[in-house]
């Protein structure tokens, strides 16, 4: 009893401390899903890749990530968090240079992606989550009901509640990029939380 | 000796359809060696997606005025061009940029996708520049989706010779698909608007003025030719006049008599996109597409091969527990786990159900799962290790289980039906992962558990 008081409270002082952190400084967005530009560039033919990381690395001062953007390698990608309009244009100039670029203005496109609405990531979760969570609710208070109504409704809703906001939690306080991965995890958590349920309502039954 | 044979047996079976499943069937039907299962189906995560870039329209466009400052299309070959001015206007005036637009740009491009039937969308906007990324899906129809997509889906029904507008979509209650055969019995589409009471009687008063009337030797009516055009995204959908007064407020236009089952997937294909852009609101603000392309996916190969190698570890986790709790008991019981996961890829390569990395989370359960049941059943055969033990122990594990069979189940359905992929590819999962336990379990497992035993006691 006493060792479950305290997982219980260090459970609840760390969903607080999450709380405190999305309303004060929200979600890492991370690379993927946070602000950042792109700066495509069109190449004639296939190129190496080295050639633009090395010329962007005289560019930009921060990090960035270089890539080809299809299978034909022909197209690069530079993904920078931050890029001034001068470095974009130092940046067109030895491109121009190097490829002998024509039409640098078509062969180097800046795009500002904006940052993704964290809504718009997890929408498509919440109704299946409430449905399956209100239908599962609905067997236990049926199948457990000899535990008492209260035990059978309320021990599913505060674990899978829980173990979610513990989860979103830890991604606020440890600062954890947002990433496509995260979404899969927190389902796996939901899953096997409400399975565990399953099996701790009919141990005790 | 019988008993032996028939676990050699369940054993062979079992590295066959591991053999299928993990390396494949390969044919040389035709000059390469393919194999002949079905390739999996991937998500746009590891596929890759399309990434479109829509920017404010800051260009102008010319308005030709006439000396009574009337806007007319464009200057009369004949007409004296001092008479006429024109005046250069930006296609987006400075009122309407703004945030508010910016967001309701994203809204109504959110229920456009979503209406649409999109699986994968992702549009991003900035609040202050109003520039727009929208992300989808990778396929043969993307660029047909981007192109309805961004359509300012306006629409007004105008006199086609004066350019007057007779009806705009203000009045527009919904729009609708619908269906008719005529007298040879081809099916015909329709697109089916409905208007408000004002624009019910704008469209009865507009029919009686467009009636088209033929002049005949024994009448004294004139033919007309008085015909109205309807506009659609700025561009003429339709120019005609009416057969007779429209009272009920219904515009049907035809979209097309279909013959075959294509051209009738085609109809309603193209009525289907009218009436998802007339149920929204018009984009409040012109936009252009700067550009539109494919980006190679985040996940690269060593991060799938870091997943597989993740379940991969967990089973050999699994695995080692058993042998070592249960020695051969246990080890038949691993070889449940391999056939559980070859079989659910198998049946997942078959059913085209998609791989996401949601899939990857639902195949981490149902190895969980697999491994909390055989532990069940090896604890059963361990309490009491009698034929009757062997024989019933998978059978009594699966009622003890039956709680949680039905939670997995709820989950299973429950996100199956979703339209989602990220969300129905694990639902299919768990699904076809319950069937394979099942399949796994009841007929390998317990066979070979009970070839075991009578092994022993022969």
């Amino acid at each position: 009893m006493k060792k479950r008081l305290i997982v219980l409270v260090i459970a609840l002082v760390i969903i607080i401390a999450g709380l405190v952190m999305i309303f004060t400084k929200g979600f890492n967005l991370g690379d993927e899903y946070g602000k950042y530009t792109m700066v495509n560039i069109y190449m004639t033919d296939p190129s190496n890749i080295e050639d633009v990381r090395q010329i962007a690395d005289e560019v930009i001062d921060g990090d960035f990530t270089v890539s080809y953007t299809d299978e034909f390698n022909d197209t690069a990608s530079i993904k920078v968090k931050s890029i001034t309009d001068e470095q974009v244009s130092s940046l067109k100039e030895k491109l121009k240079a190097k490829y002998s670029f024509e039409d640098v203005e078509n062969n180097v496109i800046a795009i500002n992606v904006p940052s993704a609405n964290l809504y718009d990531l997890v929408k498509v979760y919440i109704a299946p989550i409430i449905i399956a969570l209100a239908l599962s609710l609905i067997y236990f208070v049926i199948a457990f009901r000899k535990l008492g109504i209260v035990k059978a409704l309320f021990t599913p809703i505060i674990t899978v509640v829980g173990i979610v906001a513990l989860y979103i939690s830890i991604i606020a306080i440890f600062r954890i990029a947002i990433t496509e991965y995260l979404i899969p995890i927190g389902i796996l958590l939901f899953i096997l939380t409400l399975l565990g349920n399953a099996i701790y309502l009919k141990s005790q039954k | 000796m019988k008993n032996k044979l028939k676990l050699l047996f369940y054993i062979l079976i079992i590295v066959l359809i591991s053999i299928i499943a993990f390396v494949g069937v390969y044919t040389s039907k035709t000059q390469f060696r393919d194999n002949a299962l079905p390739k999996y189906s991937l998500s746009s995560e590891f596929t890759g997606k399309r990434i479109t870039y829509l920017q404010v329209d800051d260009s102008t466009s010319d308005v030709i005025k006439d000396k009574d400052g009337k806007i007319v299309d464009s200057i009369p070959e004949d007409a004296n061009k001092d008479d006429y001015t024109t005046e250069k206007v930006p296609v987006n005036s400075e009122e309407v940029l703004n945030s508010d637009n910016y967001k309701k740009m994203k809204e109504i491009l959110d229920n456009r996708l979503e209406q649409f039937g999109t699986e994968y969308y992702l549009v991003k906007v900035d609040d202050q520049t109003g520039d727009i990324v929208v992300e989808l899906e990778d396929n043969n129809s993307t660029d047909t989706l981007i192109q309805n997509s961004v359509q300012k889906g306006d629409f007004s029904i105008i006199d086609s010779e004066t350019k007057e507008v007779l009806l705009d979509r203000s009045h527009i209650v919904k729009a609708s698909v619908v269906y008719g055969n005529n007298e040879s019995g081809a099916v015909v589409v329709y697109l089916q608007i409905t208007f408000d009471e004002e624009g019910k009687e704008k469209l009865a008063e507009i029919t009686r003025n467009y009636v088209e009337t033929e002049e005949t030797e024994d009448s004294e009516s004139e033919e007309n030719h008085k015909h109205v055009s309807i506009i659609f995204s700025g561009t003429t959908m339709l120019t005609t006049g009416f057969k007779s007064e429209i009272t009920n407020g219904e515009l049907t236009l035809s979209m097309g008599t279909a013959t075959s089952n294509s051209a009738l997937y085609q109809y309603i294909s193209n009525a289907s996109i009218y009436s998802v852009l007339l149920n929204n609101p018009e984009f409040p603000i012109t936009y252009k597409v700067t550009t539109s392309e494919y980006i190679n996916s985040n996940i690269n190969q060593n991060i799938i091969y870091f997943a597989v190698g993740a379940i991969v570890l967990v089973c050999a986790i699994v695995v080692i527990y058993l042998i070592a709790k249960y020695k051969t008991n246990g080890l038949i019981c691993s070889l449940g786990i391999v056939l559980e996961i070859a079989m659910l890829l198998i049946l997942i390569r078959y059913t085209s159900t998609v791989i996401s990395l949601g899939t990857l989370a639902a195949l981490l359960v149902l190895v969980l799962l697999e491994a909390y049941c055989l532990m069940k059943v090896l604890n059963k055969i361990k309490e009491n290790e009698s034929y009757e033990s062997v024989a019933n122990a998978t059978i009594k594990t699966y009622l003890d289980m039956i709680d949680l069979i039905v939670i997995f189940l709820i989950i299973a359905i429950v996100f199956t039906f979703m339209k989602e992929v990220a969300v129905y590819s694990i639902g299919m999962t768990l699904f076809y992962g319950i069937i394979s336990i099942a399949i796994a379990n009841l007929v390998f497992v317990r066979g070979m558990l009970l070839a075991k035993y009578n092994t022993k006691n022969d």
